[in-house]
């Protein structure tokens, strides 16, 4: 290795492309989920066009689960809901790149067969439980929703179903919950119906979009350890979002942050967590609490905001806010490239010193 | 230790807004203008005559007491009798409730037979075409008065066409067939200004359901369009539109003196319509308090139906 930072632009993040060997057999098996220079723009009725996703690539293994950090608005919800397909009613989407689906590019296939993938072949669990289930259906109709939009089913056995999914993300007592309103239940309890309802048609992968952040801090890890054990036990494909970096550590094999829609830094988790190349990852790194340390101080924050998604402004997005930025930031954006085998960044200052550097 | 009743707030306010329309009623005599007495007996009338007239009707009598006699005989279900016809009024009631609720029924079917689709339709794609001309659509509808659309409608289907009776009424027991051709143009007229306020009020209420996360939640679960809006986006969206039909139930009790009288249908609002030419107090005191006992009682239903419509209400009140 004579000089570690390829350019890794264009192709899968975080998939080996050291060598001819692993490149084809990637090929060979296509992964679960595949990403490519995804690129979305968003055209509002005032006649903007708000970029929002830049030239999005990352990959995701049956059986594996990818976190997604970034701070609020940094696209990673949009990101999920373009991999799925389903953008707000009133929308004006553009999307260019790929998707693909275990090889099959969901972007370019006809509506019907997108439409066929929702919630069998990929599901998604929302970020606040208390919105996201119909409060005027009864919950167990709403769980079995996956199963019922292709097949009709008796009420018994529809009734028996949302039971069976209920059981089966720990809710005590399921038929009774079955019959429920959504409203007579806790939110930890409806966060398992969503995620019930999301296990319902058998995907392989699953987009949980913040699934913990509208719950208890007690609950969340209960939460969480039931996604974990469903990803082991039926090797689901796990997209977690999240804007806690810390919680990823343990349950994600990797880590992708967003920062204004692009991805500035992936690798396996504990590389990124224990050496950060981005100096937005590090700053992510520093803002989460520690239990160790003087009992009161004050939590480090990230100051300033991200650009505004509608500006067109060469470099790098963090710039402004990156107090290791020189001249060249603002310029010119930085491509992401590799630091080690599975480790990549977008940064013309990163934080490791590279050895070989990159004059 | 105040002992509390479910219920029992809303029907002593009932009870209260009835007594009121009573006590209203009972003055009617006093307050409206013009005698009733010359009215009936012709202006070569005694004063002798009129006097007696007068005390018939309950005319000298204070309001309090005329209320209370009103309210002695509704208790026995004897309302009266009218001035001009001689006939007892709860009898030529209960010939003409029948009539103006299953006009009321026939212009609700039409109402949401365009107003339902038409608003799903436009607050899928709010700004879309069809929205736009919807909108557009219901909003020059309802700058048309009814009575313009019901002369309309008699122009082109009971005199150009020749399809349907401008005017009359058959009953539904006496011929079935005739009593439906007779329905269509007055339960049009009616249905097809009602359906303008559904669409617009059922519009707005969907639009910001189908903005909600559960519907979004339920799209990425793979629900078709057409499933969506009519399974999961009418019902959290419907609670304004029961609201006015139930105005409108109520309402209608007092008849549609418009459109009744336009087609000459025997309902209630053509007898009141009759009655107040003809200062027939007795029937316009029954027809007022039928009216007020129609629009509490609706309250009373859409409350009810609110509560099977969203679960959380039922909730809230238990």
């Amino acid at each position: 290795m004579t000089d570690a930072w390829t350019t890794a632009g264009g192709t899968i993040a975080g998939a080996t492309i050291a060598t001819a060997a692993t490149a084809t057999s990637s090929n060979a098996t296509p992964p679960l989920l595949s990403v490519e220079s995804l690129s979305t723009l968003i055209h509002t009725p005032d006649g903007r066009a708000l970029r929002i996703l830049r030239d999005v690539d990352l990959t995701i293994e049956a059986g594996e689960c990818l976190g997604v950090v970034g701070e609020s608005g940094s696209g990673k919800s949009f990101l999920a809901r373009t991999v799925l397909g389903v953008h707000g009613r009133t929308d004006r989407v553009e999307t260019t790149g790929r998707v693909r689906l275990d090889g099959e590019d969901l972007l370019s296939a006809p509506p019907r067969r997108r439409a066929a993938v929702l919630g069998t072949g990929i599901a998604m669990v929302h970020q606040d439980p208390m919105t996201s289930l119909n409060p005027v259906v009864r919950v167990g109709e709403q769980i079995v929703e996956a199963v019922t939009n292709r097949q009709r089913l008796p009420r018994g056995q529809r009734r028996a179903l949302a039971a069976r999914l209920l059981q089966s993300v720990d809710v005590p007592d399921p038929e009774r919950r079955a019959r429920a309103w959504p409203h007579e239940l806790s939110g930890g309890l409806r966060q398992r119906a969503g995620i019930a309802a999301a296990l319902a048609g058998e995907p392989r992968l699953l987009l949980a979009d913040e699934p913990t952040t509208a719950l208890d801090v007690t609950v969340q890890r209960t939460v969480l350890d039931l996604l974990d054990r469903h990803r082991v036990e039926r090797g689901l494909g796990v997209l977690l979002i999240t804007h806690d970096i810390g919680l990823l550590s343990g349950r994600a094999r990797r880590i992708a942050v967003m920062y204004a829609g692009r991805i500035v830094e992936t690798g396996r988790t504990e590389d990124v967590t224990a050496a950060p190349v981005h100096p937005y990852t590090a700053a992510l790194l520093r803002s989460v609490p520690r239990v160790t340390g003087p009992l009161i101080r004050t939590l480090p924050t990230i100051a300033g905001s991200p650009p505004d998604p509608a500006s067109n402004a060469p470099g790098c997005p963090f710039a402004s806010r990156c107090d290791r930025a020189e001249a060249l930031c603002s310029a010119e954006a930085p491509p992401l490239v590799r630091v080690s085998d599975s480790h990549t960044a977008a940064c013309h200052r990163p934080l490791i010193p590279a050895e070989e550097s990159c004059s | 230790m105040r002992l509390r009743l479910p219920g029992a707030g809303r029907a002593g306010r009932a009870v209260g807004v009835l007594l009121a329309v009573v006590l209203a009623a009972a003055a009617l005599p006093h307050v409206m203008p013009g005698s009733a007495a010359l009215a009936a007996l012709g202006p070569t009338a005694t004063p002798d005559q009129i006097a007696a007239y007068d005390r018939r009707i309950g005319a000298g009598q204070n309001v309090l007491s005329g209320a209370l006699h009103w309210l002695g005989g509704a208790a026995h279900g004897d309302f009266g009798t009218s001035l001009s016809t001689g006939v007892p009024v709860a009898t030529e009631l209960g010939e003409r409730i029948p009539v103006t609720l299953e006009l009321f029924l026939a212009a609700q079917l039409v109402a949401l037979a365009i107003a339902v689709p038409l608003a799903l339709a436009s607050a899928w794609r709010p700004g879309g075409l069809l929205d736009r001309i919807a909108t557009a659509g219901a909003f020059l509808w309802l700058a048309v008065p009814g009575f313009v659309l019901g002369l309309v409608l008699i122009w082109v289907a009971a005199v150009q066409l020749r399809i349907l009776p401008a005017t009359g009424w058959v009953r539904f027991g006496q011929d079935p067939a005739q009593n439906l051709k007779d329905l269509v143009l007055p339960a049009l007229t009616l249905g097809l200004t009602e359906a303008a306020v559904y669409l617009r009020t059922l519009r707005a209420q969907l639009i910001g359901t189908l903005d909600q996360t559960y519907i979004a939640a339920a799209r990425a679960r793979g629900m078709a369009t057409r499933r969506l809006l009519v399974r999961r986006a009418l019902r959290p969206s419907a609670l304004p539109l029961v609201t006015l039909i139930g105005i409108g139930l109520g309402m209608s009790l007092g008849g549609s003196v418009l459109v009744e009288t336009l087609f000459a249908v025997p309902g209630v609002g053509n007898l009141a319509a009759v009655a107040i030419a003809g200062r027939d107090f007795p029937v316009v005191q029954a027809v007022v308090v039928l009216s007020a006992v129609g629009v509490v009682g609706a309250t009373v239903l859409v409350d009810l139906f609110y509560r099977r419509l969203d679960p959380r209400i039922a909730h809230e009140h238990r």
